[in-house]
């Protein structure tokens, strides 16, 4: 078995309207390893969560392949497979959503939520479910107990947790965690960063880390790419990126964010204006217009993904 | 439509310190809901100068927007309260808020034209069905009996200009779901503006808003301030921005300030076992990776049928076992200015004496 679990080819999204053409996801190309953690990041708008429903099929690509490294079938495009094959791996390709308070069924027990993809992907007997919900609901933190209550009568970091059980329940080996911690207070996402990393571990799971939440990113991460109008600008290890950050936006993005230290004297850059409509982008590098380095060349020609030094990186000026 | 009667005579006369503008002395809000009654917020106790921001922090349920809200008397008619909020007005008078009625013609000149807020979610403040013009000319009108609507229309692109929305001249009749977030937070803070008001209560107001643009909206309101002198209760969950942001710092969980000092004290020397938890629990950019996080097990309680003792001491790593459960925390002072509801802070005092 290979270490690459995942390689996403030349991955493009567009939504087609009655005369507006919005290129969502244009050309991202990714190896994910097995066991690590991948950071997306970028703006809203940006294309970070299209690129993650692309790749569970909750939407479908309109270009470039997912392939993905299996132990019986060798590679498999994930985006072409059909019917039972569909079906055999996209257990293995499970979703944790953003918001607790919505993506849990109200109308179903706890029980019911966390053993549904068994029912539906196993045949597992009453008896093999309820171990199997008993197992997983300990790991992530739940009470037994409670299992044949309703969403409602959970907080939300129970309800994250939850969420985090069903997802694991047919033993995936990737999930996209879609800001999966953002709606959480504080000290509660502390808890379910630690239980994401402990999992891990336990599991070896590899997790697409989708947020716009770039502390969070930084500690959770092993590479993280950098989104911006539904290209990839940078890409690299998270201590490089973070450390030394090459793309224009990369650090206009890291010196936005505020620092938990009345001191800490940072040159924030402040970008001008906001992300431009997807549905009419800059010509050239989509970042021109709000970057202070903006050439003639940026404004006419499209940057290249290029490999610096381990980093990928799309700049006319690096 | 039951409302609580809160008219009382306006004779008692208040006083407070001279650079204050806004007290909050013990005040406590209870909320009914269905069996329950929930005791939202407990003795609470704060000021603010002119010019001051002071940022109140705390998860969800701490309270921090009951007390608030309570300020603008906008708080649902489940909810009862008791203390003192004092106001200073414009014309220099100190009023109790709480005693106001209101929906009494007095509260209703000081909500939005002295004491005005902002809300975290920009995209559901505006009403979809008017242009943004026309809600921000209505303010002018409402508290300016003598703006016409054509000297309303002049202040209000004098305001978008001021808050950076670029082409107000075609924006200033566009509806809210032509705005962007970033825009639409800008055009809110144009309406607060719009009456000059001496006090913002800023509630999460950029939690709603991505890293680059909220970055925009911190830079703007600061310069406002400068510009306008006006104070800011700044409320937020998000403890970068409030080190960026304030001057002071509030932390309140379940109810109660459990530490209040300068920014700097709050950050670089809390007390509060709460205050140090959410600090340490926050992922850090400058962060060995594998470092775990620390984690502050539990989660916070519903505030029914609360005892007289510490709110956090079934959550704390630092809990002595029949004093912290038992009995009511006073506030220590830990340094000049750095108030600090913890029992710990007594047996230092013991130390050095």
């Amino acid at each position: 078995m290979d270490d690459v679990l995942l390689e996403i080819r030349n991955l493009s999204k567009v939504y087609e309207g009655k005369d507006v053409h919005v290129k969502a996801l244009s050309d991202v190309s990714l190896t994910v390893n097995r066991g690590e953690t991948i950071g997306i990041v970028g703006e809203s708008g940006c294309g970070k969560t299209t690129l993650g429903r692309c790749v569970v099929r909750g939407i479908e690509a309109t270009g470039g392949e997912v392939l993905f490294h299996t132990e019986e079938d060798g590679i498999v495009d994930f985006l072409k497979i059909k019917g039972a094959q569909l079906k055999k791996y996209r257990k293995d390709i499970q979703m944790i959503f953003q918001d607790p308070y919505t993506s849990l069924d109200p109308r179903m027990t706890v029980f019911d939520i966390i053993s549904e993809p068994l029912r539906y992907n196993t045949n597992f007997s009453n008896r093999e479910i309820e171990q199997a919900v008993d197992k997983i609901v300990e790991q992530v933190g739940l009470n037994k107990a409670f299992l044949r209550r309703y969403p409602h009568a959970f907080s939300g970091g129970q309800r994250q947790r939850i969420g985090i059980a069903r997802s694991l329940i047919l033993q995936p080996k990737l999930i996209v965690c879609d800001e999966a911690v953002s709606a959480l207070d504080v000290s509660i996402q502390a808890q379910i960063i630690n239980l994401l990393e402990d999992l891990q571990r336990e599991y070896n799971l590899t997790y697409l880390f989708i947020s716009h939440a770039l502390s969070v990113v930084r500690h959770i991460s092993d590479r993280v790419m950098v989104m911006y109008l539904g290209r990839m600008v940078e890409f690299g290890k998270t201590d490089d990126l973070f450390k030394q950050p090459l793309h224009p936006y990369t650090k206009a993005l890291l010196s936005a964010v505020p620092q938990p230290d009345p001191d800490i004297a940072i040159d924030r850059i402040i970008l001008e204006g906001e992300v431009p409509n997807p549905a009419n982008p800059p010509s050239g590098c989509h970042f021109h217009p709000r970057c202070i380095y903006a050439s003639d060349r940026c404004r006419r020609e499209i940057p290249p993904l290029e490999n610096k030094d381990g980093r990928l990186i799309a700049c006319w000026n690096v | 439509m039951m409302k609580p009667f809160r008219k009382k005579e306006l004779e008692t006369t208040y006083e407070i310190a001279p650079e204050h503008i806004l007290e909050v002395k013990d005040l406590h809000v209870r909320i009914a809901v269905d069996d329950y009654d929930l005791h939202a917020v407990r003795g609470v106790n704060f000021s603010l100068k002119k010019g001051e921001t002071l940022g109140l922090v705390g998860e969800s349920g701490c309270g921090k927007s009951v007390t608030s809200k309570e300020i603008l008397g906008i708080n649902p008619g489940n909810c009862r309260s008791e203390g003192q909020i004092l106001y200073r007005t414009k014309s220099g008078k100190v009023l109790n808020l709480l005693e106001l009625d209101r929906d009494g013609t007095v509260y209703r000149a000081i909500r939005g034209a002295e004491i005005s807020m902002i809300f975290q979610e920009p995209m559901t403040a505006f009403s979809p069905l008017y242009t943004i013009g026309n809600q921000l000319a209505e303010i002018i009108t409402l508290h300016d009996p003598k703006a016409t609507k054509a000297s309303a229309r002049q202040r209000v692109l004098e305001m978008l200009r001021k808050v950076g929305i670029a082409n107000p001249e075609k924006r200033i009749d566009q509806y809210p779901h032509e705005f962007s977030g970033g825009m639409l937070q800008r055009a809110l803070i144009a309406m607060m503006l719009c009456c000059d008001p001496d006090l913002l209560i800023a509630d999460e107001p950029t939690t709603a808003l991505d890293v680059t643009i909220q970055a925009q909206i911190l830079d703007l309101m600061r310069s406002l301030q400068k510009e306008f002198g006006m104070s800011i209760l700044f409320i937020t969950h998000d403890l970068g921005t409030v080190a960026n942001m304030c001057d002071n710092v509030a932390v309140m969980y379940l109810g109660e300030i459990v530490e209040y000092g300068t920014v700097r004290q709050i950050f670089h020397n809390p007390q509060h076992p709460y205050t140090r938890g959410l600090l340490r629990s926050l992922p850090k950019m400058d962060q060995v990776r594998d470092e775990k996080l620390y984690i502050i097990n539990g989660v916070v309680p519903l505030p029914v049928g609360l005892q007289a003792n510490c709110g956090f001491h079934d959550r704390c790593e630092e809990c002595i076992a029949g004093r912290c459960d038992t009995q009511e925390i006073p506030e220590f002072e830990a340094e000049p200015g750095h108030m600090v509801r913890c029992i710990k802070l007594e047996k230092q005092e013991v130390h050095h004496g």
